[in-house]
């Protein structure tokens, strides 16, 4: 019996857990969202390289805590399109700037996704 | 993390229903939920010590659910039949009054050359001999020999022997087991008294055996002579 006691206190610790970095998973990446999507569409080489690089800076803080249930290469990947996004704002290739912005749109959805409960996910 | 455990719980389920299917040959020692979640987990926990991109909590948290639910799927078969029946195998009569059942043995895949073969490693040749040949849910066949075909028992035979229990390991390679010693209902005391008159101390003892009734079993270590 104390055994069951236990087994479903550590189930319930997992659900828990689960579920709560299912929030912080969501949150992260809505809060990252966010912040790319309030990036000027045409860049201001002055002020748009310091914006991107602390975008860069908040996910490297949150980095620790992703880390723990994502890959470090989803987080690496996300981190590297910012870096090149930083220096396409700096140049000012328009071109660049625009397809590394859906870019990184696309890595951070892929970050959301793991945690997102669907059909296609499960399977 | 979610997805992840919303797939743990399916293939769980699945593999669980698949070796239900698959019966209990298949089993050997286990019960089907113990295999599938033995399978699991030591396949689980491989996947993060080869590949260092995957997070190590993709594993322990799979690992944790799987022997929380067999754990809790374990006691709640007790509690609950209807869950023993969905999830593990009842054991099935092969021999009844030394008669093999045919339907059963089919249910149950077991050919009679199979049949027969783990009746000979249980010393038995012929099926007559056998009251009844289970098999039991983890694979294994139990066989209850006929009444004129079982050994004599003491009581039968109307004898009185002495019940010796069990032999306690009182010294183990030198080194004393005051647990031990309390079981085989001995003190240190008796211990001391006991080394002293075999001239030996608890140092040179590889091995000291104490039963119940208090015989004893001193086995020196190599080279001493008590």
């Amino acid at each position: 019996m104390k055994g069951c006691i236990l087994a479903a206190a550590i189930l319930l610790v997992v659900l828990g857990g689960v579920i709560f970095n299912a929030f912080f998973i969501r949150h992260t990446t809505n809060q990252l969202m966010a912040w790319v999507e309030a990036l000027p569409a045409i860049p201001d080489p002055k002020e748009t390289p310091r914006d991107i690089a602390t975008i860069r800076e908040r996910l490297e803080k949150k980095a620790i805590f992703l880390g723990i249930t994502v890959a470090y290469a989803a987080i690496d990947r996300v981190s590297e399109a910012l870096i090149s996004l930083e220096s396409f704002a700096k140049t000012g290739d328009q071109r660049q700037y625009d397809v590394t912005r859906a870019l990184l749109v696309d890595l951070i959805e892929e970050l959301a996704r793991t945690e997102k409960i669907t059909v296609d996910n499960i399977l | 993390m979610i997805t992840i455990l919303i797939r743990t719980l399916i293939i769980y389920v699945s593999l669980i229903m698949i070796m239900r299917f698959m019966g209990k040959r298949q089993l050997g020692e286990l019960e089907i939920s113990d295999l599938v979640t033995t399978l699991l987990v030591s396949e689980i926990a491989s996947l993060p010590l080869t590949n260092t991109d995957i997070p190590l909590s993709h594993a322990i948290m799979p690992i944790l659910v799987l022997t929380s639910l067999e754990v809790l799927l374990s006691g709640a078969q007790i509690k609950i039949p209807l869950l023993k029946n969905l999830f593990a195998i009842r054991p099935a009569i092969l021999i009844r009054h030394g008669v093999p059942d045919r339907a059963v043995m089919r249910s149950v895949r077991v050919s009679s050359e199979e049949l027969l073969s783990q009746l000979r490693q249980k010393d038995i040749t012929d099926p007559d001999e056998v009251e009844y040949a289970i098999l039991e849910p983890n694979g294994q066949i139990s066989v209850v020999k006929k009444a004129q075909e079982q050994s004599p028992t003491l009581t039968q035979l109307d004898m009185k022997t002495q019940e010796r229990g069990m032999m306690h390991m009182v010294i183990c390679d030198g080194k004393i087991n005051p647990r031990n010693l309390s079981l085989a209902g001995k003190d240190q005391r008796w211990l001391e008294a006991y080394l002293l008159t075999k001239r030996t101390r608890a140092e040179d003892v590889f091995l000291l055996l104490v039963d119940d009734s208090g015989q004893t079993r001193l086995y020196p270590k190599e080279g001493v002579t008590p």
